[in-house]
């Protein structure tokens, strides 16, 4: 998939014009958040268990060559391949080898955001194979030749209205008459296209939420179960992961699934979690006859040891992306890449360069919502911050805003200029807003001001009120002088 | 350059990478001696409303169970499990051939004559499926399903009904215990291991929850007592 992070803000404000996207948007509401934070409220030991899933992570990204030793050599053990892959083209190439070899001319493939990135279908398809997406919002994007906008719910930019119209489009041998006016009717002729597809299909691929060190086994956290289908009725099961997504143990394992669920759609429970060991065994009735596992680095490895490590601890539950304020607004294709939202911000710069991502962590307010919920308690602001500085280290930034930047840093190193300027900026601001007390224009704020009011100050500034209080306080003596301060700097 | 050799080149770049750049922590006991081993089992976090009385972890299971839409009946023995299918089955399932796997496909079926079951490597696309369940935990309502000489893996995700036969011995309390119970079998780990709680959904359009997306539209859970 070709990155067009560069043109979040024009894709941004496309989004923000697009009625059918806010329509969508707006018919979510806050319903992932409810539900989420219903699931958590309901497990009085979720905050410990983020704790603990955090230690998880650090441990293993400690000894990750370890861990991927260990799982490889289970993997071996039970028969199975396992295929490193140090970049994208590396990965391909793996896959469509074993694509090559088995003859397939269909593959299924489950839900995998790691075959997005690299952009399988489309290679495959060019090498004559027809890739079948089976998950239904998968399915849907697929027939509209779209990509997923978010790394849960692919098709949440869609309305139901758009998807009845697709499959009318697409599957045209069945009656144009036929009721699909709910969603029970479009759930069901899904089901019913998809079905052959699992039988006929040769290779069936899928991705991992987890690998298991001590078992061998690939994990994958689904509800529909087109997963299980795809990798059970195919002859040859491909797995599609990346470096990070070893934990150690099944007793680890159980600990994600406590927090994964409840994190991604508020459910206590997927219907499906599935553990896959290397091929099927004699006296099983079903089961593929060849099992592969393909690794994936794609600068993964450059992450470890890094400041911003902790990205490489996501377990892409996505409500980082529910409770962003920016997602929420402009939705996934903005960001114009796999990985949207907080995540994507923290993330794509390690993966496709801060050149070519930068405008990512830079969409964000900074109100740290995404901080608070992610389920590992990945620093994501600190991240996006951290990325900002690398963009200014790399004078990317816009020369006027270097300059401002620079005016600002000289002002505020001097702080009694700085108190007397500021001053004097809050005096004339709030003579400026008049009896409205608000700004309609001001110097160098048009970004801010062509949409809405900027409100005055009133009063004095913030500096100027701590000083006050303190040579308050410090007449009287009060106790009070520590709350206050505590309060103000809150 | 050879495929193969291509591939254990990339080996060799990620692992001297990851070598290169890892940071051992402050705290964490030396790697590889006891350290960075997958045998050693950790103990974390585990929800306190799993610690149940063996009358009350059959309770919370049956009501996480229902919370999870499934459908739950207990039965006396194993012998009654074939009356309690007929029941449940409407007159349509009644009439199509179900069918069975596991421990499922050698009870008395002979009992409901009327019913067309098929066994062994049969029809795993039929729209009614039976087999058993290896745990339940009584956490989740999840049941675990293993694939096994005699058990389709398949036959979980086709049918529109699935039926689980489970034991009330085999209700445990958590996942962790199952692990437990899978560590302890003779043999190797299965080559899938399946939680299912519940039948298949989806919310993929428009957030509504739409149950059978792939898999079962319901899932029966026969409780033998
Ligand atoms: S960054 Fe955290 S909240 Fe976002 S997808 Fe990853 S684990 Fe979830």
């Amino acid at each position: 998939m070709q990155p067009s992070c560069s043109s979040f803000k024009q894709q941004a404000a496309q989004a923000l014009r697009d009625p059918k996207l806010q329509g969508a948007f707006g018919k979510l509401g806050d319903g992932l958040q409810a539900r989420r934070a219903a699931a958590v409220g309901q497990l009085p030991e979720f905050e410990a268990l983020r704790e603990d899933a955090r230690r998880i992570k650090r441990r293993v990204m400690s000894d990750l060559d370890t861990w991927l030793e260990q799982f490889e050599q289970k993997v071996l053990g039970q028969g199975g391949h396992i295929h490193w892959a140090s970049t994208a083209d590396d990965a391909r190439e793996a896959i469509l080898a074993i694509c090559q070899r088995v003859g397939a001319k269909t593959v299924t493939k489950g839900k995998s955001m790691v075959t997005e990135e690299l952009g399988l279908n489309d290679y495959l398809v060019d090498q004559g194979i027809t890739p079948v997406e089976t998950d239904l919002g998968e399915y849907i994007l697929q027939l509209r030749r779209e990509a997923p906008s978010h790394i849960v719910m692919p098709a949440v930019h869609l309305a139901q209205d758009d998807i009845e119209r697709t499959f009318v489009e697409s599957h045209p041998q069945l009656p144009p008459d036929r009721d699909l006016s709910t969603a029970e009717s479009l759930v069901a002729e899904a089901r019913q296209e998809l079905r052959e597809h699992f039988f006929k299909a040769d290779v069936g691929i899928t991705g991992a939420n987890f690998m298991i060190a001590e078992t061998g086994s690939t994990v994958i956290v689904t509800n529909e179960g087109n997963g299980d289908l795809t990798q059970t009725l195919a002859r040859v099961h491909v797995v599609v992961t990346t470096i990070e997504r070893v934990i150690p143990t099944l007793e680890d394992l159980s600990t994600f699934l406590r927090l994964l669920p409840r994190s991604a759609t508020g459910q206590e429970a997927t219907a499906y979690v599935t553990l896959s060991s290397g091929p099927k065994r004699e006296g099983d009735m079903h089961g593929p006859e060849e099992f592969h596992v393909v690794v994936l680095d794609n600068g993964r490895s450059e992450l470890l040891g890094s400041e911003n490590q902790d990205i490489l601890n996501c377990i892409r539950c996505g409500a980082c992306m529910n409770h962003c304020p920016v997602y929420g607004a402009v939705g996934g294709h903005a960001y114009g890449w796999v990985y949207p939202g907080p995540l994507g911000a923290a993330l794509t710069p390690a993966l496709i360069g801060v050149e070519k991502s930068a405008a990512l962590p830079n969409a964000s307010t900074f109100c740290g919502q995404c901080v608070a919920v992610c389920p590992v308690k990945i620093p994501l602001t600190d991240i996006m911050r951290r990325w900002r500085v690398r963009e200014h280290g790399k004078k990317m930034t816009s020369p006027l805003a270097r300059a401002g930047l620079s005016a600002w840093a000289w002002l505020a190193s001097r702080p009694a200029l700085y108190r007397k300027f500021t001053g004097l900026a809050a005096w004339g601001m709030a003579l400026c807003g008049g009896r409205r007390r608000r700004l309609s224009r001001m110097p160098l704020a048009g970004g801010w001001t062509r949409y809405r009011d900027f409100p005055a100050p009133e009063g004095e500034t913030f500096h100027a009120q701590l000083a006050q209080l303190k040579k308050r306080a410090a007449k009287t003596g009060a106790e009070g002088l520590r709350h206050e301060q505590g309060g103000a700097h809150e | 350059m050879s495929k193969g050799g291509r591939m254990s080149k990339a080996r060799e770049r990620i692992f001297a990478a990851i070598r290169r750049n890892k940071k051992p922590l402050a705290d964490a006991p030396v790697a590889g001696e006891g350290g960075a081993r997958a045998d050693t089992i950790p103990t974390h976090t585990i929800p306190v409303r799993t610690q149940l009385t063996a009358e009350a972890l059959c309770a919370e299971f049956e009501h996480r169970l229902s919370a999870a839409s499934a459908s739950v009946e207990w039965v006396e023995s194993a012998s009654g499990i074939p009356a309690a299918v007929w029941r449940h089955l409407s007159d349509q399932q009644r009439r199509t051939q179900c069918f069975a796997n596991g421990s499922a496909a050698e009870l008395g079926w002979a009992s409901v004559p009327e019913l067309d079951i098929r066994s062994g490597a049969g029809d795993a696309d039929s729209p009614v499926c039976i087999t058993s369940a290896f745990r339940g935990i009584a956490e989740t309502g999840s049941l675990v399903l293993l694939s096994a000489p005699g058990h389709s893996s398949a036959s979980y995700f086709l049918p529109e009904l699935l039926i689980v036969t489970l034991s009330r011995r085999d209700i445990l309390a958590t996942q962790e215990a199952v692990w437990a119970d899978l560590r302890r079998r003779p043999e190797d780990m299965p080559r899938t291991v399946t939680l299912v709680t519940g039948p298949s959904r989806t919310g993929d359009i428009e957030q509504k929850i739409v149950l059978g997306a792939h898999g079962p539209r319901q899932v029966h859970v026969l409780l033998v007592n």
